[in-house]
């Protein structure tokens, strides 16, 4: 035990000595976590819409629906859309509204459906939409039609909305701050003590704490606490930053998000330490990164699954991170305590041990007592 | 009774073989050199009696107990090829750690950093993290942290390689007194001058041994002035007729 703790406090004043690591550690996920929720926070995308021969109520109302408007006639559409300056060229053509879009991102595309079928509704022009395929500047034809929501064309009386979960000035972004909370404190903590302890090899450093009274699990536990107190401080601060500084909603418990946050920060740590047993270089380290972190993350719930082929969703359970996701989203989003989300805690502690003892088996490699 | 045994050490890492049979003792009070080029099987003889690497087959004997031990790794200091030293932390610091694994704490563990550090000839400064220092200066750190819990036995890969001729000279007096006091090293080398200074020396070449004793006895029996001599004799003897 007291060699345990003479590993926790050598590896607290390394900490101490190297400002720049525990700088970054604590910054770098703050301003990313700044970076995305300012993109995500930016008003809805306003399309341009190129317009000939439409009644003037129709042109008022895509400009009331959020959209800019000018007037181009076919020839001078056709280009302005190859070069994608302008996002949809709207016309009648035998009596039926014609709309050509530009269509490269499905979410302008969407922009431009939205305003047209508001603006149809509005200026009671009842037409069809016809949405022809485009031809994009290579050739290549794209059925644009099949992206798009079938347009509602009557505009009922706008619905009374009640919110179970979150808020009415909740940004779409909101829903994945959580998810972004674990996920950057998954990847720091996974990098800093994946590549602590692969210098401890590379340094030789290792081969001779193995020459020593040191039993391999002392040496593992001294990490556990060195890094636990120092991801301890580091999700403390990132939670009260996202919460307090960049605006997350945040309806449930600050403690128990802390401490889901602390237990996903000790699994990347024990998870970091095995990786680097594969690794015998740094760069090495990065290639398992890619392949060990990045799909976890892919797979963690900031994208939806549920629509994705079972073994997906299967997959994402063996992961921790998916625990972790669940948990944080239960409790910042719909303020569960801690009777809703204690199978995800219960999930997370478990790898932690298995973590654990796998560190402790995979150091056999360098003495077998 | 040999303070340190070694029998038939086979070791191998893939389809290589690093040693093949190599087998050795050490009585108390002796300072027992391994003398060969690089890449003879140095370091991994010296890894094998410490205890970091366990041989494919063969027996060592520490204090009459098989290796590796942890009980038998209190009486030991060993001292890597590399200085497997904390960089970020100082030489005090350094010291701390190690000496705290042993078991050394508060005054007792200052008095052993200050009789570690005069024994390798180092003079420390309080705030420089290790970082800074010159790899003389990290080798005579490296060479102070396995001083520390003032072992019986201590195995030494090349420690004085990159200092220079004074440090060595201090270095080669305190290994003296340190075996005068009843304290038993293995010491590797490819220096020819230090191996003259050992009490006994186990040449090595290709994983095998190719000749053992004394210094002077090695020259005699080589019929060679110096020990290069001598180790080239036993060397172009022994792999006659191996090579052909």
């Amino acid at each position: 035990m007291h060699n345990a703790l003479a590993v926790t406090i050598r590896i607290l004043r390394q900490f101490a000595h190297d400002r720049r690591t525990l700088f970054m550690m604590v910054a770098a996920p703050v301003i990313a976590l700044f970076l995305l929720n300012t993109i995500f926070g930016a008003p809805a995308y306003e399309p341009l819409i190129l317009v000939e021969s439409m009644p003037s109520d129709f042109t008022a109302a895509l400009a009331d629906a959020g959209a800019t408007t000018e007037m181009a006639d076919y020839n001078d559409a056709m280009v302005r859309l190859a070069d994608a300056n302008a996002d949809a060229y709207v016309t009648t053509r035998d009596d039926a509204l014609t709309v050509w879009v530009e269509g490269s991102d499905p979410s302008k595309t969407g922009a431009v459906v939205r305003a047209i079928t508001q603006a149809q509704s509005k200026s009671l022009v009842s037409l069809e939409l016809d949405i022809k395929p485009i031809t994009l500047p290579g050739g290549i034809e794209i059925d644009i039609a099949k992206y798009l929501p079938i347009p509602e064309l009557e505009l009922p009386e706008p619905p009374e909305v009640r919110y179970i979960h979150g808020a009415a000035d909740m940004h779409a972004f909101d829903y994945h701050g959580p998810v972004f909370i674990g996920v950057f404190i998954f990847f720091y903590v996974f990098v800093t003590s994946g590549i602590s302890f692969l210098r401890e090899r590379t340094g030789g450093t290792l081969e001779r704490l193995m020459a020593m009274p040191l039993r391999r699990w002392e040496l593992v536990l001294g990490y556990a606490q060195g890094f636990g107190l120092f991801v301890l401080v580091q999700s403390a601060i990132v939670v009260l930053a996202s919460i307090y500084w960049v605006g997350f909603p945040n309806f449930g418990s600050i403690w128990l998000v802390l401490f889901i946050a602390l237990s996903m920060a000790l699994v990347s740590m024990l998870m970091g330490i095995l990786v680097s047993e594969f690794a015998s270089t740094e760069l090495q380290m990065m290639q398992l990164l890619q392949i060990i972190v990045i799909p976890q993350i892919l797979l963690s719930g900031i994208l939806d699954l549920s629509q994705t082929p079972q073994w997906m969703q299967w997959l994402s359970r063996a992961f921790p991170v998916t625990y972790m996701t669940d948990g944080m989203r239960a409790v910042m989003l719909r303020g569960a305590g801690p009777g809703d989300v204690w199978l995800d805690l219960v999930v997370l502690w478990a790898f932690i041990v298995l973590l654990f003892g796998a560190n402790v088996v995979a150091l056999k490699k360098y003495r077998r007592i | 009774m040999p303070i340190l045994a070694a029998r038939d050490i086979v070791q191998s890492f893939g389809d290589q073989d690093v040693l093949r049979g190599v087998s050795l003792g050490v009585d108390r009070g002796e300072i027992l050199g391994l003398l060969g080029p690089s890449g003879a099987g140095k370091t991994t003889l010296v890894n094998v009696l410490a205890g970091v690497a366990e041989p494919v087959s063969g027996v060592v004997m520490a204090f009459g107990e098989p290796m590796p031990s942890l009980d038998l790794m209190r009486r030991i200091g060993y001292m890597a090829q590399s200085d497997a030293l904390y960089l970020d932390l100082t030489a005090r610091e350094n010291l701390e750690f190690f000496g705290a694994i042993y078991g050394l704490r508060a005054d007792a563990l200052k008095a052993a950093a200050d009789r570690a550090l005069r024994t390798a000839n180092l003079q420390v400064e309080p705030r420089k993290a290790v970082r800074d220092y010159s790899g003389g200066m990290r080798r005579r750190l490296s060479l102070a942290t396995a001083l520390l819990h003032d072992p019986e036995l201590l195995i030494l890969d090349e420690p004085t390689i990159g200092l220079d001729p004074l440090h060595r000279v201090g270095i080669w007096e305190s290994f003296r007194r340190l075996a005068a006091e009843g304290r038993t090293l293995i010491v590797t080398t490819h220096v020819m001058d230090e191996a003259e200074r050992c009490d006994r020396l186990a040449m090595i070449r290709d994983g095998e041994f190719i000749a053992m004793g004394t210094p002077a006895d090695l020259k005699d029996r080589a019929g060679a002035p110096t020990l290069e001599a001598a180790f080239l004799h036993f060397a172009t003897v022994e792999s006659g007729g191996r090579d052909a």
